[in-house]
């Protein structure tokens, strides 16, 4: 794999450092018996999803996995994204939902804006 | 003008008839405002607060002024403790105090704007329930002289009743026993269970007080044997507990064959005309009625007796031969409706098939057109099913006379489970009797209307009731092969019923695909306004949330709701009731949701409203009940302004 540009690098970081805050908000959801969810199955699932997120993008952060298996981490991470999203929608975990959606951006970020600024800037 | 004068005459004649409520001692606060001193607030059932602090202008500044946790929880998980409980209890606050009793059968007595406990009783009795399965109550009674002697005990008593049929008068400042009640405070309704007497007369839902008597009906379990005691209930004298008169549904003739039929929930009273109101239940057993074919007019009705003597003034069935345990379940809600200048003296009932029945009350004519339509007949042998029901045609029932179609999420997401089984069963329209190869019955046994009944505005004669949508699968099951089948031979609630001495079982599921999810389109709960004056519906809204794993469901789904309303002078209604565990406030005039707020569990007792020193209170016992949820909780919480 090509070395990651700063902006990159940063917004891998952020991913990672948001999906670890969505992961201690699931476990909090998870045992705080004052939201309604707290015990459920639901519950549960996003804190295993969010676990899951940090997991991989520790491992992709770090560049650990081969090409393939960094390319399927991708694609479940995407995944895990979206789901932890929508599963905190329907749980009315707002705060987990907007964890996990502002995780999915920078995610993306990194994904899509594969440029180096700086080059960016030399051929404009 | 010649027509004219008869008109006035009627008017006047009917005015004069017209009922006064709230004579009843303890009826008016110490303060002046009005009190919940009775299970639906006021003997006639309306559910009427005139506290008018909480308006839907500042309803979203409203928190929690106090909580109280009894610490009467169970579960039911640990086989070697007691059954699941199951707390329905309204609080009353009466005798600037309130009452409420647990599903451990003590009775809590605290200070209303602090919930400071100032006394429990604890019955001691065994904490187990031989009819219901789960720990259930519905609240405490209360009764005080007409001129209480100071410094006399019992005269104010608060009344517990319990599953074993015993029902406790407690002194209402002391929280002792009062000696000179049954014996040593206790009476044993069970001495009078001489017919078919198979169990004990469950006490759950707290007996109806007017003037010096208490009127005591039970619960039974009508599913588990054909032959049962026969419904009655039993007046009796306040202080005493000595027999006054008993009233029984049952045609003695028809001993041998049936049974129940009894009044299970609550009553209402119109105090003006002396008039007891009974929502009768239905015959045992519950799903097939071969062997009690015989006609029983007062089961499966709302029957008037008259309060002194118990004698039967008139009575209206809603349900003939009924085998769909269509029970009678609430109190009628008492009221005067206004119709072309005339003043009608009315009660509105309503019922698990969602029909709402508006009748005269003092004769039991109906106010608005009822047709008898011709219904499905049996296929099942040894059953004989009648030709017609009677169904209102005002107001419109608060479900859809058909059941909806196959909801495709569901359907999609069990690959055609529910259109394979809806294809393989009986589905006729409303009123398919139980067959074979299963019946689909909507609505169902869980309702339409549970016993909550609704809540009335008199000054508008507006009526808000919640309501479910339920579909469940009746499969009758030929005995030899139901004893091999079930686990269960003595029956439950869910599952199998065993219906001894019948030549039948029955299966009972509501209809879900194997995820859990309803196999028909929602919505499954809602809240309906009507215009009684005319008996249009104002608005109807889907109630509540529907809760899965955590997982809240979108809104226009609702709930399946069991609970009921209440309205207060100042144009909300507060409510719990439904599977999310939260409690709301909605505004009377349109149906919009203008507050709500978590609570541990569904809150499925009605709320008690009340004023104490100038401040009014919305009080939750929270307590959850496995036809809702399997989540139980010991909470009881009163929401106030800040102070």
């Amino acid at each position: 794999m090509s070395p990651l540009s700063p902006f990159q690098s940063r917004a891998r970081l952020t991913a990672l450092a948001l999906s670890v805050l969505a992961f201690f908000d699931a476990i909090w959801s998870y045992v705080w018996t004052g939201n309604g969810i707290h015990g459920s199955e639901g519950a549960l699932l996003v804190v295993i999803s969010t676990l899951l997120l940090a997991g991989g993008l520790f491992v992709v952060w770090r560049d650990f996995a081969p090409y393939w298996l960094g390319a399927l981490f991708h694609v479940l991470i995407f995944i895990g994204f979206i789901g932890t999203a929508v599963a905190a929608y329907f749980l009315e975990d707002w705060i987990l939902m907007i964890l996990s959606l502002a995780g999915l951006l920078c995610w993306l970020g990194s994904v899509l804006f594969t440029t180096r600024p700086e080059a960016m800037t030399a051929r404009s | 003008m010649k027509g004219l004068l008869p008109a006035v005459a009627v008017s006047i004649l009917v005015a004069g008839a017209a009922f006064a409520q709230d004579t009843q001692p303890g009826a008016t606060a110490g303060d002046g405002s009005q009190a919940w001193y009775t299970f639906a607030g006021q003997l006639n059932a309306q559910k009427y607060a005139a506290a008018d602090q909480i308006t839907p202008q500042n309803v979203d500044r409203v928190e929690v002024a106090w909580e109280v946790h009894t610490g009467d929880v169970s579960d039911g998980k640990d086989k070697a403790g007691p059954p699941a409980s199951d707390w329905s209890a309204t609080p009353l606050f009466v005798n600037d105090t309130i009452y409420v009793s647990t599903p451990f059968y003590r009775v809590f007595a605290l200070e209303p704007d602090t919930g400071k406990v100032k006394w429990t009783f604890d019955s001691k009795v065994e904490l187990k329930d031989p009819t219901q399965g789960e720990l259930k109550t519905r609240g405490v009674s209360y009764w005080q002289a007409a001129n209480p002697v100071a410094g006399e005990a019992c005269q104010k008593i608060v009344y517990l009743g319990t599953p074993a049929g015993t029902l406790f008068a407690i002194d209402a400042d002391s929280g002792k026993a009062c000696a000179d009640f049954g014996q040593n405070g206790v009476l044993d309704i069970n001495r009078w269970n001489t017919v078919n007497g198979k169990w004990p007369l469950s006490i759950l839902q707290p007996p109806t007080v007017f003037k010096d008597q208490l009127f005591i009906g039970w619960a039974g379990k009508d599913w588990a044997e054909a032959v049962q005691p026969p419904g009655s209930v039993f007046a009796v004298d306040a202080q005493t507990g000595k027999l006054n008169w008993k009233f029984d549904a049952i045609p003695p003739d028809l001993d041998p064959k049936t049974g129940t039929s009894n009044v299970w929930t609550s009553m209402s009273i119109d105090e003006k005309n002396n008039l007891l109101f009974l929502p009768v239940s239905s015959p045992s057993p519950d799903f097939f009625g071969g062997d009690r074919t015989a006609p029983m007019p007062l089961s499966t009705s709302v029957t008037a007796v008259d309060a002194t003597s118990g004698k039967v003034m008139w009575s209206y069935q809603l349900v003939h031969h009924d085998i769909w345990d269509y029970d009678t379940n609430s109190a009628p809600v008492l009221f005067d409706l206004q119709q072309g200048g005339t003043t009608i003296p009315a009660l509105i009932q309503s019922s698990k098939e969602g029909y709402l029945f508006v009748l005269n009350r003092l004769t039991g004519q109906p106010i608005f057109p009822i047709n008898e339509q011709k219904v499905p007949q049996t296929d099942v042998a040894g059953e004989q099913t009648v030709a017609t029901q009677p169904e209102p045609q005002v107001p419109v029932p608060t479900v859809p006379d058909t059941m909806p179609e196959i909801s495709p999420v569901a359907d999609i997401a069990s690959l055609g489970y529910c259109s394979r089984t809806l294809a393989g069963l009986r589905y006729d329209g409303r009123f398919t009797p139980p067959s074979l190869k299963g019946s689909i019955a909507f609505p169902a046994t869980a309702g339409g209307v549970e016993w909550g009944g609704g809540a009335l505005d008199p000054t508008t004669n507006t009526y808000v009731v919640n309501s479910s949508a339920v579909a469940q699968i009746y499969r009758l099951i030929p005995r030899d092969e139901y004893n091999k089948l079930s686990s269960q031979p003595n029956g439950s609630e869910q599952g199998y019923f065993a219906m001894e001495g019948a030549p039948y079982g029955l299966q009972l599921q509501t209809f879900l695909n194997p995820m859990g999810m309803p196999c028909w389109k929602g919505p499954y709960g809602t809240l309906s306004s009507y215009d009684l004056n005319t008996g249009k519906l104002n608005w109807r809204e889907p109630f509540g949330v529907v809760q899965k794993w955590g997982f809240y469901m979108p809104e226009s789904w609702g709930s399946v709701t069991i609970g009921s309303p209440v309205i207060t002078k100042s144009g909300l209604i507060f409510i719990g009731a439904s599977m999310d565990s939260r409690v709301r406030a909605i505004d009377l005039k349109s149906g919009k949701v203008l507050w709500q707020s978590l609570v541990d569990s569904p809150a499925v007792a009605e709320p008690a409203v009340y004023s104490y020193k100038g401040r009014q209170y919305v009080l939750f016992a929270v307590g959850g009940n496995s036809i809702l949820e399997p989540k139980v909780a010991d909470q009881l919480v009163a929401y106030a302004l800040p102070s």
